[in-house]
């Protein structure tokens, strides 16, 4: 039961301390998988890899923002929707909301996905445009992973929307929507930034 | 015990007492008596007003024993609030 709860909305039954807390360690933990695989944020969605390999505390430093800018404009827009919106549930929704996310980047570091991507980037470049050179069973692998990387992905966005009708205790699907497209947008538009 | 209905089965709208009966001598009392205002929630709903006053109005301590996190228990609240005032409007 209550790991159902915890999969479908844990905003509803964890107390803010819990969720503060396991919210934090996911942080650190995908800030530090990040760093580890050589990469850095670039949006809350998306990481690159830069020329030259940054530090940890540049990583955070990243990252920090893409949780500060989502939560300043989630934050403003739930209390013109609900002026008892506390501060302490966005926060906590943003700093959960990605966890889906985290279970994809450390899926992708554990199936070598990088190399994968190398692999087809040598055989797309040496013209085997069939990738007929690559492995069938590691292509059924990575078929696979993307299609559960797109559903972590929608759950990601369903954790957010879950999170937010309940920090500003909204029950119009409209808002839901704006929620979404809010932190799309931002999303977009900060990847110009970092 | 028995949970009194609050709405018509047949149409939903909202029921009336029409007899009131007195257990010791049988004396009933026959009339068209609005439900007081707290007798219209549901039963879940009656028992958070009792939780409400049973924990002096703390959310907190209210969510704790619940098992629910702060901001359900105060959406339970702000829609218990939305609803009394419906109910004070339509009266």
């Amino acid at each position: 039961m209550k790991i159902k709860q915890l999969l479908l909305n844990p905003f509803v039954d964890f107390s803010e301390r819990v969720l503060f807390v396991v919210g934090i360690i996911g942080f650190l933990f995908s800030s530090y998988l990040v760093y580890l695989s050589g990469e850095q944020f670039n949006g809350f969605m998306h990481f690159f890899r830069p020329q030259v390999p940054v530090s940890f505390i540049t990583v955070l430093k990243v990252h920090l923002y893409m949780v500060l800018a989502p939560l300043i404009l989630l934050y403003a827009v739930g209390r013109m929707l609900n002026h008892r919106t506390r501060i302490i549930d966005v926060l906590n929704v943003i700093l959960i909301a990605p966890f889906p996310l985290y279970l994809v980047l450390l899926l992708g570091k554990l199936l070598n996905q990088d190399e994968f991507t190398k692999q087809i980037d040598e055989a797309l470049k040496n013209g085997d445009h069939t990738l007929s050179t690559i492995d069938k069973g590691q292509m059924i692998l990575f078929a696979v992973f993307g299609i559960l990387a797109l559903f972590l992905l929608f759950y990601q966005f369903y954790l957010l929307v879950k999170g937010m009708n309940v920090a500003v205790n909204n029950k119009k699907i409209w808002i839901s929507i704006l929620f979404v497209a809010l932190y799309f947008i931002l999303d977009l538009g900060i990847q110009f930034y970092f | 015990m028995k949970k009194i209905p609050i709405n018509c089965p047949c149409c939903d709208a909202k029921l009336k007492v029409s007899k009131l009966v007195c257990d010791s001598c049988d004396t009933e009392v026959v009339g068209k008596f609005t439900l007081p205002l707290l007798m219209q929630l549901t039963v879940e709903e009656q028992e958070f007003v009792l939780n409400f006053l049973k924990y002096s109005g703390s959310l907190k301590e209210m969510a704790n024993q619940m098992g629910k996190s702060y901001p359900t228990v105060r959406n339970i609240l702000d829609d218990l609030i939305h609803k009394l005032n419906t109910f004070t409007n339509e009266n």
